[in-house]
């Protein structure tokens, strides 16, 4: 059984990307489809990873990441790549918070985005 | 002094007859003795009889210590040795000293001991009307004193009646002026030894009858010696409470009489020179203190007016000061909306940038994956059905949003040309229900319109209206998964109202936060129609029409309604129009 990545993401074509990106692969995906959903999605499949987009419905992924960092149980220790269209600079603050995380802009390459889960789950 | 030059030219003579003496000493008019020894009385002249009551079998041959006052004697004893000291014709000081008369009264004197070659001349002068003349210099020192130093005016009359009672009898002592106008009198300080008066402090009597009349014909103090004899209006009056005797003395100023100072007694006949002249003294700096007193009062009457100015002043500034205050905080509130304005704009770069990188990315990873399936030659016909509409979808979704900008930014550019057709709501909607229609029988929604039949005409831009219901009718069909959809029209006053009601899935937003739906690049995340410009438009298209939009929601999942209000024309410009 190959470790869970959460995908976290509001738009369904992307959510069809990423189920393209990773098949063929070891890994499960899980979907979420805004923060609030993440929350619980986390609870249940306990991922190794999560890919998170930053605009989202109600709680956004800046919003999550922040909360999932302050939680004091394991789930604070979860590597997270954000994955967005947005420039990773208006969002640098995020880095001061987990110095580790890593920020993917879109469009990125399937070839990318394996190699970053890869080094973080090594 | 002539006395002693007299004196020198008989010595001068060489008289030598005591009776020659006699009879000079005898010719003055002060009391003179004679000392031929120590303090040993030789001779005397009449006026020690006369004033002090001795003869010359009381003294002669007696110290004429006998007659001083024992506190006295000291100083005269040693006075008489230092006269017998000097050479003849020497004048010692003069001093002081109290005599004692026949009949035990202390009378004040001044004492001149004169050295002469028949020995010592004590001269004594009655210093009673001296006495009197410095009381009285004293009496108008204190009184300048009390003018200079009071600020008001009636404590310079009480006190003036204060002093005035140490030098002379009187039952009641007031100052009457003149009113402006010069026919009535104001009586100040009535100041009475018995309590009650007919012309109180403050009242205000004719000046007809008056004693003050009198002294403004004649120019001159009057005295009334009786008045029982009732010649004065006044007169009746004050002998009603017992003042039997007047005196008024005129207060000038600037040659003109302003009031008078006015003394009542008991006694009849008790007012003569004595007293008119010791008034004659004070009257000038009295009426000074009068004017003064009068300026004083203009003064704080100024002050008074000064302070009124100023306090209005003061408050203006106040409301001024409050004013600005309130003005500053609108500023601060401007310039926190600005701020809030600059920060919502860079919010707005940067979810329309996200939003239009966002399809692109999605185009650009879709085509990506494609190409390497096509590569791998695993490529299937699902997936290919996939990407194409991934594709697809986000150029469409691209286009719209790209169309949706340029549209909006030529409508409020300023420059864009509405037109002005008369326009005829049945046929716009059903127009656009028909381009709709397809899209909502597919989500399988039921599409209701409800347009009365003859509803009023409108003018306006026939394309811009039909867009704003072909977003809105768009809209509601995005957002609605199940249910119906209900397009209605609505005369009111004035107004055209219409309504797209659907059974979507509401507004999570409150009520009060309803309008910013409107505004451009608003974004309520589960109503987004891309980059939320759609309604931003429609908003603007309805403003420009002078009408208003609106959107009304229970909440999440309890459906929207959005309405607007488009002003119609009466039918004589439907004519006009038509």
């Amino acid at each position: 059984m190959g470790k869970t990545i959460l995908i976290v993401e509001d738009e369904k074509d992307m959510h069809d990307l990423y189920s393209d990106i990773f098949e063929g692969t070891d890994y499960n995906i899980v979907r979420a489809y805004d923060g609030d959903e993440a929350f619980e999605k986390l609870q249940e499949c306990k991922p190794s990873i999560i890919i998170l987009d930053i605009i989202l419905d109600l709680v956004p992924g800046d919003t999550f990441f922040m909360y999932l960092k302050s939680m004091s149980n394991e789930y604070s220790g979860i590597p997270v790549i954000i994955a967005s269209s947005l420039s990773s600079h208006s969002y640098r603050n995020l880095k001061e918070i987990d110095p580790h995380l890593v920020f993917l802009e879109k469009p990125f390459t399937r070839e990318r985005l394996l190699k970053e889960i890869e080094a973080k789950l090594m | 002094m002539r006395f002693l030059q007299t004196l020198r030219n008989i010595l001068s003579s060489r008289l030598t007859g005591f009776d020659e003496i006699q009879n000079f000493l005898d010719a003055t008019n002060d009391p003179i003795f004679v000392l031929h020894r120590g303090e040993l009385i030789k001779n005397f002249n009449r006026q020690v009889t006369e004033l002090f009551g001795y003869d010359k079998h009381d003294l002669v041959e007696s110290s004429i210590l006998k007659i001083i006052k024992l506190e006295y004697v000291p100083h005269v004893r040693k006075a008489i040795e230092e006269a017998w000291g000097c050479k003849p014709g020497c004048k010692c000081p003069t001093f002081d000293v109290s005599v004692i008369t026949k009949d035990g009264r202390d009378l004040i004197c001044e004492l001149d001991l004169n050295r002469t070659e028949y020995g010592i001349q004590p001269h004594f002068r009655d210093a009673t009307e001296h006495r009197k003349r410095d009381a009285e210099r004293e009496l108008i020192s204190n009184i300048n004193k009390i003018i200079a130093s009071a600020l008001d005016i009636r404590d310079v009359y009480k006190a003036i009646a204060v002093e005035l009672g140490k030098r002379i009898n009187f039952d009641r002592m007031s100052i009457a002026l003149l009113q402006p106008g010069n026919n009535a009198i104001t009586t100040y300080a009535a100041v009475t030894s018995y309590g009650f008066t007919e012309l109180p402090e403050g009242g205000s009597y004719p000046l007809e009858g008056s004693i003050l009349e009198k002294v403004i014909k004649s120019g001159s103090p009057f005295i009334v010696n009786d008045t029982s004899q009732q010649k004065l209006t006044t007169d009746r009056k004050l002998f009603k409470e017992g003042i039997m005797s007047r005196v008024a003395y005129p207060l000038i100023y600037k040659g003109q009489i302003i009031g008078t100072i006015n003394l009542g007694s008991r006694r009849v006949n008790e007012f003569g020179n004595n007293q008119v002249n010791l008034l004659q003294q004070i009257a000038p700096q009295l009426t000074i203190a009068i004017e003064n007193s009068k300026l004083f009062c203009k003064i704080k009457e100024w002050n008074t007016e000064l302070e009124r100015i100023v306090e209005e002043r003061t408050r203006a500034l106040n409301a001024a000061n409050i004013e600005m205050a309130k003005k500053n905080m609108e500023l601060e509130r401007a310039n926190e909306e600005l701020r809030s304005l600059d920060k919502m704009k860079d919010n707005i770069i940067r979810d329309v940038s996200h939003e239009l990188k966002t399809p692109v990315a999605h185009i650009e990873m879709a085509m990506a994956l494609w190409a390497e399936e096509v590569k791998k030659d695993k490529n299937s016909r699902e997936k290919e059905e996939k990407y194409r509409r991934i594709i697809t979808s986000n150029i469409r979704k691209l286009q719209k949003d790209i169309k949706g900008i340029l549209h909006l930014s030529i409508l409020e550019s300023g420059q864009f040309q509405y037109k002005k057709e008369p326009i005829h709501l049945e046929e716009l909607v059903n127009q656009v229900v028909m381009e709709l229609l397809l899209l909502a029988e597919h989500k399988g929604l039921i599409l209701l319109t409800r347009i009365p039949d003859h509803l009023p005409t409108f003018k306006g831009d026939r394309e811009e209206i039909t867009k704003v219901i072909y977003n809105l009718l768009d809209n509601a069909i995005k957002y609605t998964e199940k249910g119906r959809i209900t397009i209605s029209a609505e005369t009111k006053e004035k107004e055209l109202e219409i309504s797209i009601e659907d059974t979507g899935i509401g507004i999570g937003v409150p009520k009060d936060k309803f309008y910013k739906l409107f505004e451009r690049f608003y974004q309520e995340k589960t109503r987004s129609d891309g980059i939320g410009i759609g309604l931003a438009i429609c908003k603007t298209i309805v403003d420009a029409h002078g009408g208003r939009i609106w959107a009304e929601s229970d909440g999440k999942g309890k459906g929207t309604a959005f309405r607007f209000a488009l002003p119609y024309l009466n039918s004589a410009q439907n004519e006009q129009v038509g």
